[in-house]
């Protein structure tokens, strides 16, 4: 029996009405379902791993498991959170591999995670160098992606959520299997540490 | 203390973040290549694409097969055959005891002597006739004698103490149960089972069986039985089955049909006849030996001029 909320979803979010008809096998669907995440997911994961090549990677991981799992959706809640829930186990995924090579003693590639030293070095250098307002837009993305670097997995990924997908508490306590309280916790804590990071740029009065 | 997220005056994530909201503009929104969604289709038809078997994967199934017929076998083999050392330990009493043992059969071939209550032999040891056979079987009684106080099986006591008895044994006897614990492992398990049994028996140590006494002397007869025949006939008969045991001591020790006399197959008597049966003698019409020479014409050599000469 469909119910109201369902039908509600497959009304509104045309992802959940593809998502329907990849379910019942339209091939044709799925493709236009990648079409339309395929951008979404690779500048999430982007800015989440700081590494391009592993953000497509980590994108069509998602789409190999939307599809295997077609035959289990439901739409009783929207696709959106269904698909960040997904994208959340497989970066959940990639940090558990990480881990266990780490245990094992195999290098790995230096992640987009930066000493503070660092960090601060870079902004100070930027804001130095140069007037805040003359920071050109690619030093200010430099600086703002080390600093969301510099946040926890989880942090990083409250606030991804929240800005690239607008997100809201509760869709964010459903992707990533948390309660409303601790989704504001997380964003509490990661807005003091991206404050700390970014100080120089919000002191100089962005726009 | 207070909680600081419910000092958060924000209902929405990006009051939360605050002024930190706008910074995060300055991240630019990925376009993924054109070729993605090829290449992701590509992937997800690949994936969802059925592996052909790799050519080892066919010999997984039999290779399991034989390695658990193998694994099987191997406990089953380990179950079934016993330890030549163990069955020393265990059975010790048994193996010093094992030829009488072994002659006696099992508790059923004697309990089913004792019922048909065949006769003892008249006749002793072969090639000894009319010697009465003496009651005695001396290796029986040390047998009995030594069952008697003699544990069996796993709580027969430790290996090691087990061990310090067999050391104590001279050499020669050490061999003879070396032998005899072969021979014990050769047997099929009802066999060595029947063989322990017995022993238990003789040993007085089955409350619930049959009368140990009765057994004990149904033992001794058949021990005479054999004793009538030629010892290199003797391992034959030994081998024999019940049953055949049993025909075996039918056809020797029971009265000839229609004789009525007594008389046995080894040539024995049973006794005086019966009140009031007629006279032993030889068939009628037959001469009656008196001890005196025989009455008529004499039969013996012919007289000399009767002696016909050589052919010429």
């Amino acid at each position: 029996m469909v119910t109201e909320s369902a039908m509600t979803n497959t009304l509104v979010d045309p992802s959940t009405a593809l998502m329907l008809r990849v379910r019942d096998g339209d091939a044709a669907a799925f493709e236009e379902l990648v079409a339309l995440w395929q951008d979404r997911l690779v500048t999430l994961f982007r800015h989440h791993t700081g590494d391009h090549s592993s953000a497509e990677d980590l994108a069509q991981e998602v789409f190999l498991r939307v599809y295997r799992a077609r035959a289990t959706y439901r739409p009783t809640a929207k696709f959106t959170t269904w698909i960040h829930t997904i994208a959340n186990n497989v970066s959940s995924d990639l940090r558990q591999r990480a881990y266990r090579r780490k245990e094992r003693g195999v290098p790995q590639n230096v992640s987009a995670s930066t000493s503070a030293l660092g960090l601060e070095h870079l902004a100070v250098a930027a804001s130095g160098l140069r007037p805040a307002r003359q920071a050109d837009r690619s030093e200010l993305c430099d600086v703002v992606q080390e600093a969301i670097a510099s946040l926890s997995d989880n942090q990083r990924m409250a606030v991804l959520l929240a800005k690239f997908e607008q997100c809201s508490y509760e869709e964010i306590a459903a992707a990533m299997g948390l309660t409303v309280p601790a989704v504001k916790s997380l964003l509490f804590r990661a807005r003091d540490q991206l404050r700390a990071k970014l100080e120089p740029y919000e002191r100089e009065g962005t726009r | 203390m207070s909680n600081p997220v419910h000092e958060l005056p924000a209902d929405t994530p990006a009051a939360a973040l605050g002024p930190t909201w706008d910074l995060l503009d300055s991240l630019p929104r990925s376009i993924a290549p054109p070729s993605m969604t090829s290449t992701t289709l590509e992937m997800v038809a690949a994936a969802a694409r059925p592996r052909p078997r790799s050519w080892w994967r066919g010999w997984l199934g039999p290779l399991a097969v034989v390695a658990s017929a193998f694994a099987v076998g191997m406990l089953a083999g380990r179950a079934t055959v016993t330890d030549p050392e163990k069955a020393v330990f265990e059975y010790l009493p048994v193996l010093e005891h094992y030829d009488v043992l072994k002659e006696a059969g099992s508790v059923e071939f004697l309990t089913e002597v004792a019922r048909r209550n065949y006769p003892p032999p008249r006749r002793f040891a072969y090639g000894r006739g009319g010697e009465a056979a003496p009651p005695v079987h001396a290796a029986l009684d040390a047998a009995v004698a030594t069952f008697a106080t003699a544990s069996f099986g796993p709580a027969a006591g430790s290996p090691a103490e087990r061990r310090t008895e067999l050391a104590d044994q001279p050499a020669e006897e050490r061999r003879k149960l070396s032998a005899a614990a072969v021979e014990f492992q050769r047997l099929s398990p009802v066999g060595r089972r029947d063989l322990v049994r017995l022993a238990r028996v003789f040993g007085g140590h089955d409350g619930a069986g049959p009368d140990r006494d009765e057994v004990l002397e149904a033992a001794r007869l058949w021990h005479q039985w054999l004793a009538t025949r030629d010892p290199a006939d003797r391992k034959g008969v030994i081998e024999l089955d019940t049953a055949e045991r049993l025909e075996w001591l039918d056809h020797y020790a029971l009265v000839r049909p229609g004789s009525g006399r007594g008389a046995y197959r080894d040539g024995g008597f049973r006794g005086l006849p019966p009140p009031g049966a007629p006279p032993e003698g030889p068939p009628p019409g037959w001469p009656r030996f008196n001890g005196r020479p025989p009455e008529g014409p004499h039969r013996g050599p012919p007289p000399p001029g009767e002696i016909p000469g050589p052919p010429r």
